[in-house]
C-alpha cells in the first residue's frame, strides 16, 4: 500500500516537472518577453533595456533560465504580472477560492442527482424512467455550458427574478459572517446548477451502467435470498459497490470541471479563475495565463493521486500485492 | 505480396456491416437523429447560396425581435440571425469535422503504436498521454490559440492537441486485445510488414468501438469550437454559432433571440450526433441492447 502510493506520488512529481518544462517552452514561444511588456510605452534606452534583462536573468542561456524557472516555481514564485503589479501566485490565490467553491457545489449537485437518476434508471431498465434518464443525460452532453448559463439567467434572473444575475455578493456585502455566507451561496445557486449540468450526464450514465452491473452479481442474489429488504439490498449492498467507478470518474474529471468553471464564471461574472484567465488572454498577460495552466495541472495531479488512494480504500480488491494476499 | 490470403478469424466484413446497419435502422431515435443531422448538413452545404451572401452585412434595424422583417430577428449590428445561422452551420460543421480528423489522426496513431509495439514504446507514449490528460483541456486550448494568435487553423490545431487522449487509450486497448489473435498471426505468417498489419489487419477490426467514440468526438469538437468562439478566440471573419453567441453576450438580456437560436442549433446538432453514437453503440454490441 505505502510503496504503490509512493510510486504514484513520484510519478506525479515527474508529471509536474514535465508541465513546468512545457510552461517554460510556451513562455519562450510567446512573442516578446517581459521587457517588451515593460517598455511597451517606448522611450527606454538600450542601456536601460539591457539592465532590465540582467535583473530578470533574461540575458542568461536557455538551460540556465529553465533551471532558474524550476527553482523559482518550487519556491512558489510563478512570476510577476505587470498588469496587476503583483506576483502571479498572489493574483491566482485571490481568485482560486471562488472557483473551488463553485466546483465543489457543482460536484455535490451533480453527484447527488446523477446517482439518484442513475439508480432510478437501473432499477427499472425498460421503464419510461430509464428512457427519460438516458434522454436527460444526452441533453446534458449536448448543451454548451456557457449557453445553458445564459438561458438560466434569462429564465431565473430575468423572466422569474428569483436569483441574482452576476457577481459573488450583493453590493454592499452583508457584514456578519452568516449573512455573508448565505449571500454568497445565494449568488452561487445558478452558476453551480449550470456547471453541474456538465457532469449530471456522465454521472447518471455511469451510475446506471455500474448499478446494472452490480445488480446482476451473485452477492446481490445472496443478499436477496437472505430475505433482506429491497431498500437494504439496494443501498447497503448494491450502491456501495456501484459507487466505486463513480468516485474514480469524479476524480479523473477535475480538469473538465476546471474548464467548465472557466466558462460558467465568465458568463456569471464571478471573480474566479475563469474571468482572470479570459481577461489575461485578452491582454496577453502570459505570466498569469501560464501560471493558471500550471496551477490547474497541479490540482489535477493531486486529485488523481487522492482518487487513487480513495479507490484503494473503498475497494479492497484493487491495490498492491500485499493487499491481495 | 500475398494480399489475397484470407484471415481465418476475421468477420466477413460486408455481411457484418449490413447486419449492423439493420440494427441501427431499427433504432428509431438514432434513425430520426440521422435524418435531422442530414438536414442540418444539407443546410450547411446548400443554404449559404439561398440566403444573403454575407452573414456580416447589416440588413435591418439592430435588435429586431423575430417577426416579419427578420424571421429570427437581428443582432446588435442589425445582422440577420437566420442568415448567420445558415452560414454558421457550414463553418461550425467544417471546423468541427476538421478538428475531429486531426484528433483522430493523433489519437489513433499514438494508441496504435503503443498497443501494437508494447514495451518501451507503450510506456513512453502512455506517459505522454497522461501528461496531456493532466492539462485542463479548455485552459490549455485557450493558451494555445492565444500564443499562436487565433485563426481557424489555430482553433482546429488546439482542439486536436487537447482532445486526443481518450481515443488514444481506447485504440491502444483494442490493439492490445487484437494483436495476438489468430487472424493477425496469420497475416504476419504471410509475411506482412508491421505497418501493413496495423493499418490493414488490426485497424479495420478495431473500428466498431472506435467509431462510436469518434462519433461522440465530433460532438465534443463542435462544443469545443463553440466555447473557444464564444470566448472570442477564433477568426472573427468566419461566422460560427459560437461566435454568434459570443458577439451577443452583452445583449442577450434584453434580446434573448440573439443567443437562443445559435445555442439551440448547437444543442440539436450535438444531440443528434449523440443519439447516432448511441444507436451505433447498440448496433455494434447487440448483447447490451437486450438489457
Amino acid at each position: 500500500m505505502f510503496r504503490s502510493f509512493a510510486i504514484r506520488v513520484l510519478s506525479g512529481v515527474i508529471l509536474l516537472l514535465a508541465v513546468i518544462v512545457l510552461n517554460f517552452l510556451l513562455i519562450q514561444l510567446a512573442p516578446g518577453d517581459a521587457v517588451d511588456v515593460l517598455i511597451a510605452d517606448g522611450g527606454a534606452s538600450e542601456e536601460v533595456i539591457q539592465r532590465i534583462r540582467e535583473t530578470y536573468g533574461l540575458d542568461q542561456s536557455v538551460p540556465t533560465q529553465l533551471l532558474r524557472y524550476i527553482a523559482a516555481i518550487f519556491q512558489g514564485d510563478l512570476g510577476y504580472s505587470f498588469h496587476f503589479n503583483k506576483p502571479v501566485t498572489q493574483v491566482i490565490l485571490e481568485a482560486l477560492p471562488v472557483t473551488i467553491m463553485l466546483g465543489l457545489a457543482a460536484l455535490f449537485i451533480s453527484s447527488l442527482f446523477g446517482t439518484v437518476l442513475g439508480v432510478a434508471a437501473a432499477l427499472r431498465p425498460n421503464h419510461l424512467t430509464s428512457h427519460l434518464v438516458t434522454f436527460i443525460s444526452l441533453i446534458g452532453y449536448a448543451t454548451p455550458t456557457f449557453w445553458f448559463g445564459m438561458m438560466m439567467l434569462i429564465a431565473f434572473a430575468s423572466w422569474l427574478p428569483l436569483f441574482p444575475a452576476y457577481g459573488l455578493t450583493s453590493v454592499p456585502p452583508p457584514r456578519d459572517f452568516v449573512g455573508y455566507a448565505l449571500d454568497v451561496s445565494y449568488h452561487l445557486v445558478l452558476p453551480a446548477i449550470t456547471l453541474s449540468g456538465l457532469f449530471l450526464a456522465s454521472i447518471s450514465r455511469l451510475s446506471r451502467a455500474s448499478m446494472l452491473d452490480v445488480l446482476g452479481a451473485d452477492y446481490i442474489r445472496t443478499a436477496e435470498a437472505k430475505g433482506l429488504t429491497r431498500a437494504s439490498v439496494i443501498y447497503k449492498h448494491a450502491l456501495r459497490n456501484a459507487a466505486i467507478p463513480i468516485v474514480t470518474m469524479i476524480g479523473l474529471q477535475l480538469g473538465q470541471l476546471l474548464s467548465g468553471a472557466v466558462l460558467v464564471e465568465t458568463v456569471f461574472s464571478l471573480p474566479g479563475i475563469g474571468p482572470l484567465l479570459f481577461e489575461s488572454v485578452l491582454r496577453r498577460d502570459y505570466p498569469v495565463m501560464l501560471g493558471i495552466l500550471l496551477m490547474s495541472a497541479v490540482m489535477v495531479i493531486v486529485a488523481n493521486i487522492l482518487t487513487d488512494l480513495t479507490y484503494r480504500l473503498i475497494d479492497p480488491r484493487v491495490g498492491s500485492r500485499s493487499n491481495a494476499r | 505480396m500475398p494480399a489475397d490470403i484470407q484471415a481465418p478469424a476475421a468477420p466477413l466484413p460486408e455481411q457484418a456491416w449490413r447486419r449492423t446497419w439493420r440494427a441501427f435502422a431499427s433504432n428509431r431515435p438514432a434513425l430520426g437523429a440521422l435524418i435531422v443531422l442530414m438536414v442540418i448538413i444539407f443546410a450547411g452545404l446548400v443554404g449559404p447560396y439561398l440566403v444573403a451572401e454575407n452573414p456580416f452585412s447589416m440588413v435591418e434595424a439592430p435588435l429586431l425581435p423575430p417577426g416579419d422583417e427578420a424571421f429570427l430577428g437581428t443582432d446588435f449590428l442589425g445582422r440577420d440571425v437566420f442568415t448567420a445561422l445558415v452560414h454558421g452551420a457550414r463553418a461550425t460543421l467544417l471546423i468541427g469535422i476538421a478538428a475531429t480528423f486531426l484528433t483522430m489522426a493523433i489519437g489513433i496513431s499514438i494508441g496504435a503504436f503503443a498497443g501494437y509495439f508494447g514495451g518501451l514504446m507503450d510506456d513512453g507514449l502512455m506517459r505522454v498521454t497522461e501528461f496531456f490528460l493532466v492539462l485542463p483541456n479548455l485552459v490549455f486550448a485557450m493558451i494555445l490559440t492565444t500564443l499562436f494568435s487565433p485563426s481557424m487553423w489555430t482553433v482546429i490545431f488546439a482542439i486536436g492537441i487537447v482532445n486526443w487522449c481518450p481515443l488514444a487509450r481506447l485504440t491502444r486497448a483494442e490493439f492490445v486485445r487484437l494483436k495476438s489473435q489468430e487472424f493477425v498471426l496469420a497475416s504476419r505468417a504471410a509475411g506482412a510488414q508491421d505497418m501493413r498489419i496495423m493499418m490493414r489487419t488490426i485497424l479495420p477490426n478495431a473500428m466498431p468501438p472506435l467509431i462510436v467514440s469518434i462519433t461522440l468526438l465530433i460532438g465534443v469538437c463542435i462544443l469545443f469550437e463553440a466555447a473557444l468562439s464564444f470566448l472570442g478566440l477564433t477568426d472573427p471573419d468566419i461566422m460560427t454559432w459560437g461566435l454568434m453567441i459570443g458577439a451577443s453576450r452583452d445583449y442577450f438580456w434584453d434580446s434573448p433571440w440573439t443567443v437562443a437560436y445559435p445555442g439551440l442549433a448547437i444543442l440539436i446538432t450535438v444531440l443528434c450526433i449523440a443519439l447516432i453514437g448511441d444507436g451505433l453503440n447498440d448496433a455494434f454490441n447487440p448483447k447490451l441492447r437486450k438489457r
